[in-house]
């Protein structure tokens, strides 16, 4: 009956595959067209069925916290604000425009007319009243109501002392007024976060406690996005569909079916079988394969993204001690790890900011795998050839692909003399531990939750943020200083510069080893056309189309 | 035989208490903050005060534990911390899914497991018994993971005739259920083989199946009508355990074939501290033993008339 040679060589490959996954070998690294997919005359109609690797946790708008739930709740919500998904710049959405006052303390936004709910009512100022304090209250205890922290109000909204920002004033029904406590330049971008996508709060309060969950129905999640709600049944599939009432450009597909998987390979398997116009993570170990089994319907996303390894700056032996920290991060070579351990799939970092990244700057000089020079600065540290040094408690939250890194680096770092030591912990203890300081060197990541240079710079090494987000424990004057101006300047040329002179500062401390941009491997049917992914590793399902 | 139940099912309460504070105890001792997992990366202390205080995390643990057991005896399970659906509709959403899974793992394995077993023994050293026991052997070193995906390969990739994943929507779509099945099935059916065959084996050498094979009764009714019976006790105990065991462990076949069963539910609640799901799980599947127990031992008595538990 297997008369094909394809499919006998898809069994035999596949049957590799798993062998391989099984004795947990990679695989070696080749280069994958990179891009969105092609372009031509648009056909509409369709479903697109979206393979997604776990489910998403909730989608109400103030849980949007993971992955898979920002995919769907931003095709369901749409905010006051958008980004363009090529270029990221923030773009008008539901607001059609907005004024700053003289202090910069005061953004007027003027709603677009017409915007309607997926019940066929229109969007007014009072509905985003209405939503943002559902959002900043106490009660609803959300996960991502940063975006209205700088709102005058906000932190007795959250605490439970008020019930309503005092910083948000209708004017009339298609002006809002929003004051902040001081300029925030960050403020209108990480206004297209989802979590402040606007919603009917009347389905809401029906829903009761079962917003969000699977439980919920049409009439409960009532969105404004270019896409409605139709059904969630857990863990296997969630459908959405065109909305015909939509201001914004016209849309294609009718439908979308984001199918649930837990395993990367059912979902490709799922693919093979053509039940499947897209998967948007592929199987450890078996990339490389399936972009040759695959030619040129994969694309390599580099996210905004940056994994590190981090240096506890409160605690010997790095205390004090950049020499120290600047011989590993010399000693480490993030290159041959991408080719090897992470089969290609990956950029290697140069700093603090990925690429893509408003104020990322690709001339920055951050140590590179120097065998030599690590060896100098272990001797510049006061330990030459690492005689004296106490070995070091390298660790990292577990999963395979962690556990291969931190492996390979430890191989690196002992042929310098720098001795680590290797320890795993699940995600909860792990993060606890570091932000604790019960830590040495660590592996971390983090990822834009909006485009903005201050979702990475502030939160990562400002001194407000120790005991949260900052776990390396570092600080400097100078450094702190500058966030501060960066977060209030509102002249674009004037703010990138001083990320780029935080950079430079960062990089000379030398608070951490930046390894790579998480980079993922996507793929896409050959009926799939004008699929926009962004660096946020959003897909725009507006654009989309699939042709017969 | 009523006395007896009743007494069995008045067991179950301090049974269920005891499992409730054993797991209620664990998860509370276990490395790991619930609002930690749940939080992403923008961490406020007053979001994680927010989130511990809706979640009710800021009591003692004495109080929500009473709290707890006197919602569930009220029905209400909690919620979960990440998905924020009540418990019980996510049981009863998954419940049939993982019920239809073990049903149809069970029937493959315990119908070809059974024959494949009777044949081995009635064929002793023959090529049949080579093969059985090569199969069997086959059934317990094949990962389920590796047969799950040759499956899909197969029959859902390169045939076409079976769907690759998913349970095929609302109700209940077979098609959907025979590659899980089978790849689950797999390796408990080749333990029923070797356990079919050697207790069938010591069944017919017995003087009541010479005797009737000496009355002049066919092979065939010797063996299904008289010597079927009785080997069939140890198969039976066998199965109802298999039963309840597959009802709360069939993780890996359920998230190779993307089937939202207790299996894989338990064990995700588990890695991400959702409490009230755990609970809810860990109690539904004591429940699932202590019944199944219960109906292993009634069986005996319909298999066996000898037994009697008045």
């Amino acid at each position: 009956m297997l008369r094909n040679r394809k499919a006998w060589s898809i069994i035999i490959a596949t049957m590799l595959s798993a062998t391989l996954i099984l004795s947990g070998c990679g695989q070696t690294a080749a280069p994958a067209k990179d891009g969105a997919t092609t372009s031509s005359k648009p056909v509409d109609g369709g479903t697109f069925r979206f393979g997604m690797i776990s489910s998403p946790s909730n989608l109400e708008p103030a849980f949007l916290e993971e992955n898979n739930g920002i995919e769907i709740g931003k095709e369901l919500y749409d905010g006051l604000v958008r980004y363009d998904p090529k270029t990221l710049e923030t773009k008008p959405a539901i607001a059609e425009k907005w004024d700053y006052s003289a202090d910069k303390k005061t953004i007027t936004f003027h709603i677009r007319k017409g915007v309607k709910f997926h019940d066929g009512t229109e969007v007014k100022a009072q509905d985003i009243i209405d939503d943002w304090n559902r959002l900043a209250a106490k009660e609803t205890a959300s996960p991502v109501s940063f975006p209205l922290e700088p709102i005058v109000g906000f932190k007795d909204v959250n605490s439970g002392a008020a019930k309503t920002l005092s910083g948000l004033k209708k004017v009339d029904d298609y002006t809002l007024e929003v004051t902040l406590s001081e300029p925030n330049a960050a403020f209108l971008t990480s206004l297209g976060h989802p979590a402040v996508g606007i919603y009917k709060i009347a389905g809401a309060t029906k829903a009761g406690k079962d917003f969000g969950t699977p439980a919920s129905t049409p009439e409960t999640i009532i969105g404004t996005g270019a896409f409605k709600f139709v059904k969630w049944n857990a863990d296997q599939d969630v459908t959405i569909d065109k909305f015909n009432d939509y201001y914004g450009n016209k849309v294609h597909v009718d439908k979308v079916v984001y199918k649930i998987y837990k395993e990367e390979s059912t979902a490709i398997n799922d693919f093979r079988a053509g039940n499947l116009d897209y998967v948007d993570r592929m199987p450890p170990g078996q990339q490389q394969a399936i972009i040759k089994e695959f030619p040129g319907q994969t694309i390599k996303n580099v996210a905004l993204t940056t994994e590190y390894i981090g240096f506890n700056l409160n605690k010997p032996p790095f205390k004090d001690n950049v020499n120290l920290r600047k011989a590993i991060a010399y000693a480490i070579d993030s290159k041959s790890v991408i080719d090897t351990v992470r089969e290609g799939i990956s950029t290697a970092a140069n700093g603090p900011l990925p690429a893509g990244m408003p104020g990322y700057d690709k001339d920055l000089k951050a140590p590179t795998y120097d065998k030599e020079k690590a060896k100098e600065y272990l001797a510049k540290a006061g330990y030459p050839d690492g005689k004296g040094l106490p070995v070091i408690q390298y660790a990292y939250n577990f999963t395979q692909l962690n556990q291969k890194v931190a492996e390979a680096f430890q191989g690196q770092l002992k042929e310098v003399g720098i001795q680590t030591e290797l320890k795993n912990l699940e995600w909860g203890s792990y993060i606890k531990a570091l932000q604790s300081g019960d830590s040495q060197m660590f592996r971390l990541a983090w990822g834009a939750d909006y485009p903005d240079p201050d979702d990475f710079l502030r939160i990562l090494y400002s001194k407000s943020q120790w005991g949260a987000n900052n776990d390396t424990f570092y600080s400097n004057p100078e450094v702190e200083s500058l966030l501060a101006q960066g977060l209030t300047e509102t002249d674009t040329a004037k703010r990138m510069a001083i990320y780029k002179t935080i950079q430079e500062k960062v990089v000379a401390d030398q608070p951490a080893v930046w390894a790579f941009n998480t980079t993922y491997l996507e793929l896409f049917g050959k009926n799939v056309h004008d699929l926009t992914i962004s660096a946020l590793d959003q897909k725009d399902m507006r654009t989309v189309w699939l042709s017969k | 035989m009523t006395r007896y139940i009743i007494r069995r099912i008045l067991q179950l309460i301090p049974v269920i208490l005891g499992i409730s504070i054993v797991t209620f105890l664990m998860m509370a001792l276990v490395p790991g903050d619930p609002v930690v997992l749940m939080l992403g990366q923008h961490i406020s202390p007053q979001t994680v005060e927010n989130v511990r205080h809706g979640l009710g995390l800021d009591q003692p643990m004495l109080t929500r534990y009473i709290q707890y057991m006197w919602n569930a005896l009220h029905g209400d399970f909690g919620r979960s911390y990440i998905q924020h659906q009540a418990v019980s509709q996510m049981l009863l959403d998954k419940i049939p899914v993982t019920f239809r899974l073990t049903v149809v793992a069970m029937v493959i394995a315990v119908t070809f497991g059974v024959l494949i077993g009777i044949l081995s023994a009635v064929k002793q050293y023959s090529f049949w018994d080579t093969f059985a026991t090569f199969f069997a052997m086959t059934g317990v070193s094949v990962p389920t993971f590796w047969l799950g995906m040759m499956l899909q390969l197969l029959f859902g990739v390169i045939l076409h005739i079976l769907p690759v994943s998913g349970t095929g929507g609302e109700g209940f779509h077979l098609q959907n259920y025979i590659l899980p099945g089978l790849a689950l099935g797999y390796a408990s059916m080749a333990m029923y083989v070797r356990l079919t065959r050697s207790s069938m084996l010591e069944v017919i050498r017995q003087d009541y199946i010479r005797t009737a094979r000496a009355k002049g009764l066919s092979g065939r009714i010797v063996i299904f009508k008289h010597a079927m019976k009785n080997a069939l006790i140890p198969v039976a105990t066998q199965a109802g355990m298999d039963f309840a065991g597959l009802m709360g462990g069939a993780i890996l076949t359920e998230t190779i074939f993307s089937l939202p069963g207790i299996g894989s539910m338990l064990f995700n609640a588990i890695s991400r501290r959702d409490y009230p799901v755990v609970q809810g799980v860990t109690l539904f599947l004591a429940l699932v033993f202590v019944v199944i127990n219960l109906l292993v031992d009634i069986s005996y008595a319909v298999l066996d008339p000898r037994i009697r538990y008045d």
